[in-house]
């Protein structure tokens, strides 16, 4: 395993995880055991930002350990088993995932805590947001405008507001309540550039629903929600300005109980990005913890896809 | 397919616990896993919750059963798993 020493915020997050969780230790052992210095480091970021974030959250970081114990254990297994036995998911609505889930504020508190915790344990995940961090970020332009669709815990966000290049920092949801909680974590965080935090529909591409165009726009862990991603990222080429980049982040065979679009690997991925009006000029597959890539395509294991499209 | 669900229900724990043996090497693509009914997760790898919810999909599908969610994660070794198998077979 990768000595954690080294890195406080690491060892702080982790320590406590595995005195909650003693079981999970084979599984930190192995998402931590090929990482590379790079990664690591980049993990290190986020760890401190989830402990900025603990000291905002009712429960604190044994809260935050609890719901991504209660995230692997109570959500994801069952609808793991779901998809073993039915090699699909169990949803394919929105209004179910919405009936189910979205509307459940107690149930969803403690799924996006846990996916929080999600972004430095999962190696899928934390090899996904240091691509994004070392690779996506540093690939801008100056005087970007940048947006983020969904932007949810906020971590994204953040880093995108600490970025020299970009000019302006956006977020956009459809729903109130999340628009506050990315206000909330941004604050915690220490953000203190402007943000602009919309509620606004991304499909409300008519002249005059909002003043402005882009030249990046990110979508992390979204497409995977809705019943016709292709609409969205259609819809998400009309915000952007020509030569515009996209970077796309979705889980291929990652069931959970509020994704409804199944995609099945990378290629697939990547036909989808180009189907929503780009052209894909970089993509990558991570896999979950304890697979390799070989292992997880030939086991339909999760893995997480990052595609970047250009706008033509 | 009642012919194969008879000699399923007929199996001796000693040729439940073969099939399981195979399923696991099948599983875990190891041919030279030989688990014994004190095989535990500890004891392979690639034995994570994950690839037990494989492992236990797979044996449903083996022997024609279904386990309840909550049996899906109380086996800690490979003769819990042939005893839940006998018990469902049984039931």
């Amino acid at each position: 395993m990768t000595e954690l020493a080294p890195y406080s915020s690491l060892t702080t997050l982790i320590s406590r995880l595995l005195e909650l969780w003693p079981h999970h230790g084979d599984y930190v052992d192995k998402s931590f055991a090929d990482r590379s210095p790079e990664v690591t480091a980049t993990s290190e970021q986020i760890a401190s930002c989830v402990l900025k974030l603990a000291g905002h959250t009712a429960g604190g970081l044994d809260g935050l350990c609890n719901d991504y114990r209660f995230l692997c254990e109570k959500i994801v297994l069952p609808e793991e088993l779901y998809f073993r036995r039915h090699d699909r998911y169990r949803l394919s609505a929105f209004a179910d995932a919405l009936r189910e889930c979205y509307t459940n504020a107690p149930y969803m508190a403690r799924y996006m805590n846990g996916l929080l915790i999600s972004n430095v344990v999962w190696h899928n995940h934390a090899q996904a947001i240091s691509s994004y961090m070392r690779e996506y970020l540093p690939s801008l332009g100056d005087h970007t405008d940048y947006l983020e669709i969904g932007p949810g815990h906020g971590l994204f966000l953040y880093f995108a507001a600490a970025c020299p290049t970009i000019a302006t920092v956006s977020g956009w949801d459809v729903s109130p309540t999340s628009i506050e909680h990315t206000r909330t974590a941004l604050s915690a965080l220490g953000v203190t550039r402007p943000v602009n935090l919309t509620q606004q529909n991304m499909f409300e591409i008519e002249p005059g629903s909002y003043p402005q165009r882009f030249d990046s726009i990110v979508m992390s862990e979204i497409l995977e929600h809705l019943e016709d991603p292709i609409a969205a990222l259609k819809a998400a080429a009309a915000w952007l300005r020509p030569g515009g980049s996209i970077w796309v982040n979705v889980p291929a065979n990652s069931p959970a109980p509020d994704h409804i679009f199944l995609v099945h690997d990378l290629e697939h991925a990547c036909d989808i990005v180009r189907s929503g009006g780009f052209e894909v000029t970089a993509s990558h597959e991570f896999p979950m913890t304890g697979a390799t890539l070989e292992k997880a395509r030939k086991r339909k294991l999760a893995l997480s896809c990052v595609v970047v499209g250009r706008k033509p | 397919m009642r012919n194969a669900l008879k000699r399923v229900d007929a199996m001796t724990r000693d040729e439940i616990l073969s099939r399981v043996a195979e399923i696991l090497r099948d599983v875990f693509d190891d041919e030279m896993l030989q688990p014994t009914a004190s095989t535990t997760s500890e004891d392979v790898a690639e034995w994570d919750s994950t690839n037990h919810v494989r492992l236990m999909v797979a044996i449903e599908s083996e022997f024609g059963i279904r386990f309840e969610t909550d049996e899906i994660t109380c086996p800690e070794n490979v003769g819990q798993i042939v005893d839940l198998i006998e018990t469902r077979l049984g039931a």
